[in-house]
């Protein structure tokens, strides 16, 4: 996994964990959000290995909920079924629509240090915003 | 916007654009400064455009930026016009506290904190991710569990009967309907029965330092120099998920029936609507995992006091005071206009504060009130405080549920620097474990406002009065 560490910054949220994610592309935001996140909850980095992919396919009423829906996933399969992600290559990015194909490692939650318990992706001031041929991503997490 | 001073600890939003009521902070002065700084007045504004809200979108003196709802709002709908909303409870569905006495005296007990709090420690599973207290659950017992709550707890012996008179609602909301929940709310159930979690979630060793109401103390059964126990978790991950699974379910819903709403964390769904029956049908289901999850602890830390100190339930007198749900949405009736309705009372970190002589308290604390739980922060006092019939007039028998954050946890643990938390509060004579250096330097004392000056500001406005104050003596964080 590379180095996200300066791809994203962390915003002050009273509660809460607020983030801005920048990405060269659309496309390249579901990568970089996958990897934050991972980067914000755990220290554990998956073993690469040449397993199968996996395919992932995503629908959302626009680009924020398509995102949106792909980062919940995400959280959702990390604690309800311990797998993580990785090698994370996106197929088909449209505004309503994702498909991923990802390797997947089964975590083992006993060897891992965790950093942050991010119980869900909120929906508040979630944004996607062009700046400069830039992607800023706005997202507040729920600790 | 405007925030208009109505009189002392009162500020009003007057209705502007799509907001159906005014807004109501219940502040001092100078916490008002602090809730101006962090965006949580505008939260108080969204809230107050939910299709059939009544009277007022309300804010208890700890009030502070959430996302959607402000923490520390209260808002009720009408049941027959109005919406419930998921992020109006939010993600850790019947996040509580739960109050514990024993017959320990602290001059007995303060050389013995250490080995106590360690022995607690290794007892209940902590931090995050946190699993396996009790044997893992089979999907049928999991759906026991979430009809029954407390009650599936204290029959597979964990705890007594009696614990059950002192937890709201006597720790089962019914009509729980467990085949509403998704498979991976279930699936993130089945192992976290009995875990404290991580983040503001603790479990505090606490003396009774001071008794401001005798009369009341004495029906809760506190007097000072006494020990007592607080525990502060949810329902984990089962809760989680089922908020997470019905917020898109609110979001499509909030389209279907055509709701104007400025935050998509305020989506939400007519009371009277399949997604809104069905919603509470799931969140009921996570309230009661939360009263098991408490029940299931407090037993845990009872058992770990009597094995430290090889005593017996008879000696150790462990029982519970009372346990709360600070995140939740209930189906009660109030008075609006002189008028009784039905209506669904949102607490957003708020804690219900129900008066003398109102349903569902326990015989013992009718003429009084129920005991309202406001923890502070690690370092500094937590209260005891009781109902009132005023809670009933001002705030839907509601009141303020903790100190309230004044920083974010980046910034908290920036300041807290290269400092030895665990040596400062030690020097305090507060003993610490955590599984996680970084939690505790989270939540320190700068990170939060002045826990005294909340419940003074509840107090002076009559919604809740004063009975006891905690000082904390050992504490475990997630």
């Amino acid at each position: 996994m590379k180095d996200i560490s300066n791809k994203f910054q962390i915003e002050n949220h009273t509660a809460d964990l607020g983030i801005k994610i920048f990405s060269e592309s659309y496309q390249a935001i579901f990568i970089d959000a996958t990897q934050v996140l991972y980067f914000l909850m755990t220290e554990y980095i998956p073993k690469i290995d040449n397993s199968e992919f996996e395919n992932f396919q995503i629908k959302g009423a626009n680009r924020e909920l398509t995102l949106h829906n792909w980062l919940s996933e995400v959280l959702s399969l990390f604690w309800s079924d311990r797998v993580m992600l990785y090698d994370i290559t996106p197929i088909k990015v449209t505004n309503t629509e994702v498909q991923i194909k990802a390797r997947t490692e089964q975590c083992d939650f006993e060897e891992m240090e965790f950093k942050n318990e991010i119980k869900a992706v909120t929906y508040h001031n979630f944004e996607i915003k062009e700046v400069d041929n830039e992607f800023r991503t706005n997202i507040i997490f729920d600790v | 916007m405007q925030i208009q001073k109505i009189k002392d600890n009162i500020y009003k939003i007057p209705p502007t654009d799509k907001m159906r009521v005014p807004g109501r902070i219940y502040a001092s002065e100078r916490l008002m400064k602090h809730i101006k700084n962090d965006n949580a007045a505008q939260q108080v504004a969204n809230v107050a455009t939910l299709p059939g809200i009544v009277k007022y979108s309300l804010a208890m003196p700890d009030i502070h930026r959430g996302y959607g709802f402000p923490i520390g709002g209260v808002a009720a709908t009408d049941t027959d016009e109005g919406v419930i909303s998921p992020g109006g409870v939010g993600y850790d569905i019947n996040c509580g506290v739960r109050l514990a006495r024993t017959n320990l005296k602290y001059e007995n007990i303060k050389s013995k904190v250490k080995p106590l709090i360690t022995n607690i420690y290794n007892n209940v599973p902590t931090g995050v991710g946190s699993s396996d207290a009790i044997s893992k659950l089979s999907h049928q017992g999991l759906k026991k569990l979430l009809r029954e709550g407390a009650e599936w707890a204290v029959k597979n012996d964990f705890g007594d009967k009696n614990d059950l008179n002192y937890i709201e609602d006597r720790g089962t909301l019914p009509r729980a309907q467990p085949d509403f929940l998704s498979s991976r709310a279930l699936k993130r159930g089945l192992d976290q029965v009995g875990t404290l979690g991580s983040g503001n979630h603790f479990i505090e060793m606490s003396k009774v330092d001071k008794i401001f109401d005798d009369k009341v103390a004495n029906v809760f059964g506190l007097h000072e120099e006494q020990i007592v126990l607080q525990i502060h978790t949810g329902s984990r991950g089962l809760g989680y998920q089922v908020c997470d699974d019905s917020i898109k379910t609110a979001l499509n819903a909030t389209h279907k029936y055509s709701i104007d709403l400025p935050d998509k964390q305020l989506a939400c769904a007519p009371l009277d609507s399949d997604e809104g029956r069905n919603y509470l049908g799931a969140m009921r289901c996570a309230a009661n995992y939360a009263f098991a999850n408490r029940q299931v602890i407090s037993t845990l830390v009872k058992r770990a006091l009597m094995k430290s100190l090889s005593t017996n339930p008879r000696d150790l007198g462990y029982s519970t005071v009372w346990d709360i749900a600070h995140n939740i949405a209930k189906i009660e009736k109030h008075r609006v206009d002189g008028q009784e309705k039905e209506l669904c009372v949102h607490r957003k970190g708020a804690t219900r504060a129900f008066g003398p002589g109102q349903k569902g308290l326990p015989a013992k604390y009718q003429k009084v009130g129920q005991p309202v739980l406001v923890p502070g922060d690690m370092g500094t006092e937590s209260y005891v405080c009781v109902g009132t019939e005023k809670a009933m007039e001002m705030s839907f028998g509601s009141s303020c549920h903790g100190a309230g954050r004044v920083m974010s946890r980046n910034q908290a643990r920036k300041i807290s620097g290269s400092k030895d938390i665990f040596k400062e509060l030690d020097d305090r004579g507060v003993v610490v474990r955590s599984a996680s250096k970084k939690t505790v330097a989270e939540e320190m004392t700068h990170a939060y406002k002045d826990v005294s000056e909340v419940v003074q500001t509840m107090h002076n406005l009559g919604i809740t009065n004063k009975v006891a104050r905690l000082l904390p003596m050992g504490v475990i964080k997630g």
